[in-house]
């Protein structure tokens, strides 16, 4: 099975147009979906998700019209928000059994056994009769996942979910999403360049609503290999340079280090350099020239 | 610092929308009032710009506008928790209370500019209203700046800022909205109890200091003001208005401290609860690839379980919450405190008998029912968004109409929990007052049948509301729009069919005579339509479900056409067949079976009736000398039918060719057999000119047949009429027999309604002084004395009784008849009645006295019994003998509260006497006076009958209450009888208030001037006897009776009364009949000081130091001062030997007391606790508390 997305466009009502043309094929598997802040990724995860609607195009999943068939991609959809609160005064155990209610598992001793074991698998388990009102930003984001993987979901969407988890945090949570079976869709946008590399099999980079590239972490940077020069200079010397043909610079030990992606050596004075995911994203968003 | 902060806050308010919507909202609302006839603050003819008007206005609105007060202070600083924007604030280097005041006094400023609407509105309103004609110009006085501008000062301005500090500092310290909502109740809670304590005027000086906003004060200060004072004097700054504006202020001060105290710049703790700390360790870790495998079920049954699941978790959470309780307690408290009142007349109280209790319990607690609904389905639509979980939520596979009914369920969880908390408070209520016979069955009718349905029509609409709006608070708002539009003003300006006004549903009268009478379909036919109505909202609301993150209403709107499915278009369809179905049957039982006559239609009539036929009330007509009644009643099917005799005769001077008649319209057949042609007919109006086959030569007679039937069917918009009831069947005879001339007592008496029809003046009723009149009587003035008789039929098991003796009773074709006939002649003024009685009888000097009462109701048979002979004993001894061989009582369902007295019968409501609980000895035993007046009036009323005169109406009322009082008297004292006087004072002076036309002298009484000829009758009768002698004054009423009763025509009247009187008044007292009947004289007489010292023999030197006053009222209510020197009583008690009212009389004599200080002193045998002027409220006294004083003991010299 896999998530087609055919020229989906929106436009909102503000103006702002946040999908342009918007086409991506997403197999099975972690699916990275990187951009900047901004870019319309929360807008496509919201519109596969049920709850936006778009002006145009289409989105299936399998034979399941995602943009008409609501319920249906409800049943088998998990969704981690960007950004969600919870009931304070109820605990966690509660909680994902009102949620694993909801989402059809009917049979109490099934919704017990489901709670148990996901409570137990993203650590909460001793925490289960807290409120969630005291749960910290961590234990919320893997509440967050174990919601979102009750009911045994084909499709899981994943919104910038380490975002502002600190480094042992987003440790712990890169582990628990990469356990999720690889015979399920799992899109997980980021602008966290370094969550998709350790994660994901597929990616896509999208920006002002524009998809700019689709394929694999390995074949894309691969496809980058010498073309990237880079270049060690005093900060100074930055206005020096044509910065169209620079695609980002940042400061290594007080010196400043400018990266240019090029058929070949832009002035001859830059050294080739083995090409990172962060330099195709650079490449491919546009140059993110700081301080010049 | 601080003028930083507040010249930012106050930019900020005046850039907020909001602060612009609140001074609009205000000002048309103000403006409204204005430009409305019927929206009246204060009596009838006051400006509606006068000093006083404009006082109470402000006191109300910003009583009422503690709305608009709670949501500008509570933001003030709780706007920075709910941004998020504390932080930033909090981190710069600003103080405490630059901080606090700032935004406090921004708050402040920004409220007061909004209430300048108040003014502004009232003042466009007295320039437009007029010019545009929405009203009279003489409802406007001229303007005068510091009419505004007091006012303003001293009652809005000290509101805001007291109720404003309240809102300031909840919010401020909770940080939360909701905990200011709470604010909100308690204030209302208090205003509330104060409100309903007024009821006892007693209290009203306490409740005057207990109310915030300073409105109960301004009554208390101008509580006897008449018109003119109205109209030209402020409400002067003094006494309770500015201890209770000194007190609320200093309440401020000590809130803002504590807010002040409290409050700190640390960040909040965020969430509630103990953060959790996690050991930094991972333990259970297992593969998030195979969990177990689930079996989805997605059905109409597992999403219904779901939606119940929700719903009892959403009830749990919103239970849980303080606001919620808190709400509740507010209610509950101000329940009881209602409960103390139960229907309370002459201060005493019914027993607490279900229904009593029911009404009191659910009608004080409804209030907090709406705003748990308005408050809780906007936190239900909300809360998941905000609390973000909305993105989570939404994306879960349960259909929307799920998620919409989850909640509706809720509030259904809710509000039976409230109703069942009613039912428990009602219950006890009931048991803490000693009641036992609790009747479950009405409190599941009225508490689940019946408002529990009305409350979820409100919860429906509520939450459709919020589902409409962008912001909850806009739904709030719009909610408080709907209860103020439709609950309270659709009625007010006419628009009075429940068929259009949304989701009221009309309510019920529950008897312990007749039950639920015609009621209950009424109820079930509404609850239906608006159900139905309810259904089509909900359709709507799950098609508009806010669901994803397009909640603009326009988006859901575009997406709600895809969410349609058959189903919701069937129930679309089934719901909107039902609500035009019951519509159309609603509509066919009030508008066809029944007539739909709005308050304003009636008038309409009135003054229709008036025009076109007021030129008859000279023409010479019959006068009717005997009726025959033959009455056969169906109370199981609400109808009735008769066939009576009526004889008229000439006892003009002049051949009589035509006759009119003035007939009840909603009869069902109404016709006059062998009085000749129909000539003129107005069904409508009922009205109807008969031309006589050969003209009625003087003297000669004619008797006619009478076919009158009514046959109820539906129900009416309005009141129904129960004068033929399943049980308690009471028919008057203007009910069915036609009146033979035209009825002045259908004219408007109103001068503003007068005029708004375009009449000219009321003609009043002649002067006493002139002959006009003299040849009509007051109480039927198409007769004289007549013969009467009746046989009446009603069901078996019913007993049925009419004026006269009961010659025969028997049994025919399965129904129960009875024969009454009268031996004396009557007044043309007789009932029918019937019902299911038992029957108390005694005889009394051969006289027969007979209670009717509904099975259980007891309590006070024996009270009357007793009334009826201390008055028959009292009447018979001092004016003259009782006309009749028997006097009965007979109770009728509480659907009117009066009792009422025909010749040897005297319908009784079961409202007014037979529950009063008068077991504790110092409440005033009303039954008994009932009784003892009722009776009074076979003398007074059916011996002597005035003529139709002004004035005439004091030989009936203020007789009856005279004779009432001295029987009274008689069997309690004097002591006591004091306590009943006050009462009778305090509504005299209240009536005055609230005269319609032109205060009058008692001797020139009309008749719609209740407070004069019963309350100012009641304390002047009283008076007189108490200066020349009780036994003298009876003299006087029985010359009087003696040479008038049964008179015929000319009759006499209030001239001929006092003629009589002055004859055994000694000439020293002459002024005494000048000052009480002839003038309106109001005394301002007051203790200022009493002392005492013991004297050598054991007896105690009273000095007793008064200030006296005298004043001439007008008819407009203005005063003069007049000096004077009459006989006043000085008097001295002692304590209370047991409970209030049993003080002793030590002293009492008459003094003469000059204008001015006076002192007193006296020598009494005991011990002094109590002295003063007028200590027992004789004479008619502005101020009738200040009158006794606690007597200190004089330090020795």
């Amino acid at each position: 099975m896999q998530l087609s997305i055919q020229k989906l466009n929106k436009t909102y009502p503000n103006g702002v147009h946040a999908l342009r043309d918007v086409t991506l094929d997403i197999p099975t598997g972690m699916f990275g979906l990187l951009g900047p802040n901004g870019a319309g990724k929360s807008s496509l995860m919201r519109t596969i998700a049920t709850l936006q609607q778009a002006d145009s195009g289409t989105i299936t999943l399998g034979n399941i019209d995602v943009l008409q068939q609501k319920d249906e991609v409800r049943k088998v959809l998990g969704y981690l928000p960007q950004e969600f609160g919870l009931y304070p005064r109820v605990n966690a155990e509660m909680l994902l059994d009102h949620f694993a209610r909801l989402k059809g598992i009917s049979s109490g001793s099934e919704r017990a056994q489901v709670v148990k074991t996901l409570l137990q698998r993203t650590n909460l388990w001793d925490h289960r009769k807290k409120n969630l009102g005291g749960y910290s930003g961590g234990m919320k984001q893997r509440f967050g996942i174990a919601q979102a993987l009750l009911g045994n979901p084909r499709l899981i969407i994943v919104d910038e979910p380490t975002a502002g988890l600190d480094p042992t945090e987003r440790n712990r949570f890169h582990n628990l999403l990469s356990e999720i079976s690889e015979n399920v869709i799992v899109i997980l946008s980021t602008h966290i360049i370094e969550d998709v590399q350790s994660l994901c099999s597929n990616l896509a980079i999208i920006s002002t609503g524009e998809v700019r590239m689709t394929g694999t972490p390995l074949a894309t940077v691969a496809s980058y290999r010498g073309r990237v020069w880079k270049k060690l200079i005093d900060k100074h010397e930055l206005s020096q340079y044509d910065r169209t043909s620079l695609v980002s610079n940042r400061l290594v030990a007080g010196k400043m280090e400018i990266t240019a992606v090029s058929d070949s050596n832009p002035d001859g004075s830059f050294e080739v350099a083995e090409p990172t995911l962060e330099d195709v994203y650079f490449s491919v968003v546009g140059n993110s020239l700081v301080g010049a | 610092m601080f003028s930083a902060i507040l010249s930012f806050e106050l930019s900020y308010r005046f850039r907020r929308p909001a602060t612009w919507v609140y001074f609009s909202i205000l000002l048309a609302l103000t403006f409204a009032s204005m430009c409305s006839d019927g929206i009246v603050f204060g009596a009838g003819n006051v400006h509606k710009n006068g000093p006083f008007t404009i006082a109470v206005m402000m006191g109300v609105f910003s009583a009422f506008g503690m709305l608009i007060n709670s949501a500008i202070f509570s933001v003030a600083v709780q706007r920075d928790f709910e941004l998020n924007a504390y932080s930033l604030f909090f981190s710069t280097p600003i103080t405490k209370a630059g901080y606090l005041f700032g935004r406090f006094f921004g708050a402040a400023i920004t409220a007061i500019f909004v209430f300048t609407a108040v003014p502004l509105g009232v003042f466009l309103g007295s320039l437009i209203a007029p010019a545009a004609g929405w009203i009279d110009i003489a409802k406007v006085g001229p303007n005068s700046l510091v009419f505004y501008v007091q006012p303003f000062f001293t009652l809005v301005i000290p509101s805001i800022l007291i109720s404003g500090s309240l809102f300031f500092a909840v919010a401020t310290l909770s940080r939360r909205m909701i905990f200011s909502y709470l604010g909100n109740v308690v204030l209302l809670v208090a205003y509330l109890i104060a409100f309903s304590a007024i009821n006892d005027f007693n209290n009203l000086k306490t409740v005057a200091l207990l109310d915030p906003f300073g409105l109960m004060a301004i009554f208390d200060i101008t509580r006897y003001w008449t018109l003119s004072e109205q109209n030209t004097q402020m409400v002067p700054f003094t006494g309770t208005l500015l201890l209770n504006r000194a007190i609320w202020i200093s309440v401020t001060a000590v809130l803002f401290s504590v807010c002040y105290y409290f409050f700190s710049f640390q960040v909040p703790s965020g969430a509630k609860g103990k953060k959790i700390s996690e050991a930094d360790k991972d333990t259970a870790h297992g593969d998030l690839s195979h969990l177990p495998k689930v079996s989805l079920v997605y059905t109409f049954g597992s999403y219904l379980r779901f939606a119940i699941n929700d719903a009892i978790v959403n009830f749990f959470n919103i239970v849980r919450q303080l606001p919620f309780s808190g709400i509740v307690t507010a209610g509950v408290s101000f329940m009881f405190f209602a409960a103390q009142n139960l229907q309370s007349l002459y201060g005493t109280q019914v027993y607490p008998v279900t229904y009593s209790v029911i009404e009191i319990a659910s009608g004080s607690f409804r209030l907090f029912v709406m705003i748990i609904i308005t408050l809780f389905s906007g936190e239900l639509v909300w809360n998941e968004r905000e609390l973000k979980l909305n993105q989570i939520y939404d994306a879960l596979p349960v259909p929307n109409w799920m998620q919409f009914w989850s909640k509706v369920l809720t509030l259904f969880f809710i509000n039976v929990l409230l109703m069942t908390v009613v039912m428990a408070c009602g219950i006890l209520i009931q048991l803490s007052k000693g009641y036992t016979q609790i009747d479950i069955t009405q409190y599941i009718v009225a508490l689940y049948l019946v408002a529990l349905p009305k409350y979820m029509l409100i919860s429906i609409l509520a939450l459709f509301v919020q589902v409409l709006v962008s912001n909850k608070f806009i739904g709030h708002f719009i909610m408080v729009v709907y209860y103020v539009v439709f609950l309270i003003a659709f009625p007010m300006i006419g628009l009075e069919h429940y068929l259009y006004r949304l989701f009221v549903v009309p309510s019920f009268t529950y008897s312990d005579m007749n039950g639920y009478g015609p009621y209950l379909p009424r109820v079930y036919y509404y609850l239906v339509y608006w159900g139905a109505f309810a259904l089509i909202l909900a359709v709507k609301a799950q098609l508009l479900w806010p669901r994803g993150t397009d909640e603009t209403l326009m988006s859901r709107i575009k997406a709600a056409r895809t969410h349609l499915t058959k189903g919701y278009t069937l129930t679309f369809v089934v719901a909107l067949a039902i609500f035009i179905g019951t519509g159309a049957m609603i509509y066919y039982r009030s508008d066809v079976q029944n007539k739909y006559l709005t308050a304003k239609d009636k008038e309409k009539q009135q003054s229709e009736y008036e025009k076109k036929y007021k030129k008859f009330e000279v023409k010479p007509q019959p006068k009717v000398i005997a009726i025959s009644v033959h009455m056969d009643l169906h109370p199981e099917s609400r109808s009735y039918s008769s066939e009576s005799d009526i004889t008229l005769q000439n006892r003009t001077t002049s051949s009589i060719d035509s006759v009119v008649t003035t007939y009840n319209s909603d009869l069902t057949t109404c016709i006059i057999a062998g009085m000749g042609q129909v000539i003129y007919d107005d069904k409508e109006l009922g009205f109807r000119i008969y031309k006589l086959d050969k003209p009625l030569q003087p003297g000669d007679s004619i008797t006619v047949k009478l076919q009158e039937g009514l046959e109820l069917h539906g129900f009416p918009n309005g009141q129904f009429d129960n004068s033929i009831a399943a049980n308690g069947t009471f028919i008057h005879n203007s009910d069915f027999v036609p009146t033979f001339m035209y009825g002045r007592d259908r004219e408007l008496t109103e001068k503003d309604k007068r005029k708004k029809y375009g009449l000219g003046p009321l003609t009043e009723a002649p002067d006493p002084e002139s002959a006009r009149g003299r040849e009509y009587n007051l109480l039927a003035q198409d007769a004289d004395w007549i013969r009467y008789e009746c046989v009446v039929s009603t069901v078996p098991d019913q007993i049925a009784i009419s004026p006269g003796y009961l010659q025969k009773e028997w049994m025919a074709g399965g129904r129960r008849f009875f024969h009454y006939k009268m031996d004396a002649p009557i007044l043309n003024f007789f009932s029918i009645l019937s019902g299911k009685y038992e029957v108390a009888k005694e005889t009394y000097n051969g006289i027969s006295l007979e209670v009717y009462y509904h099975h259980g109701h007891t309590y006070n048979v024996g009270t009357m019994m007793q009334g009826m002979k201390d008055a028959i004993k009292y009447a018979s001894d001092n004016f003259s003998p009782y006309q009749f061989r028997q006097a009965r009582i007979i109770e009728f369902p509480r659907y009117a509260s009066f009792a009422q007295s025909f010749a040897n019968t005297i319908p009784f409501s079961e409202n007014i006497g037979f529950i009063a609980d008068v077991s504790d000895p110092s409440k005033i035993d009303y039954p008994y006076y009932v009784t003892a007046h009722e009776i009074a009036h076979q003398w007074w009323g059916h011996q002597i009958c005035g003529s139709v005169q002004k004035g005439s109406v004091m030989l009936v009322e203020s007789m009856a209450q005279y004779t009432s009082l001295m029987v009274m008297k008689q069997k309690y004292g004097l002591v006591k009888l004091r306590r009943f006087l006050k009462y009778e004072l305090d509504r005299y002076l209240a009536g005055r208030q609230f005269d319609k036309t032109y205060e009058k002298p008692l001797y020139h009484a009309s008749y719609e001037q209740q407070h004069i000829f019963y309350q100012k009758g009641s304390n002047v009768m009283c008076a007189m006897q108490d200066y020349i002698d009780e036994a003298n004054f009876n003299k006087a009423m029985s010359a009087f009776i003696r040479a008038n009763q049964f008179q015929q025509a000319p009759y006499c009247n209030s001239v001929d009364y006092l003629d009589t009187l002055s004859h055994y008044t000694p000439d020293s007292l002459q002024y005494l009949l000048n000052d009480m009947y002839r003038s309106i004289i109001l005394y301002g007489n007051r203790c200022t000081a009493a002392s005492y010292k013991k004297l050598a023999d054991h007896k105690y030197e009273v000095t007793i130091e008064v200030e006296a006053e005298k004043y001439k009222a007008d008819s407009m209510g203005n005063e003069t001062k007049v000096s004077f020197a009459d006989y006043i009583d000085i008097g001295v008690l002692s304590a209370p030997v047991k409970g209030p009212y049993t003080e002793r009389q030590l002293y009492l004599a008459k003094h003469l007391v000059k204008t001015g200080k006076n002192t007193f002193t006296v020598t009494v045998d005991e011990e002094p606790a109590k002295a003063g002027i007028d200590i027992y409220n004789k004479l008619i006294d502005r101020d009738s508390d200040d009158n006794l004083k606690d007597v200190s003991k004089a330090s020795a010299k």
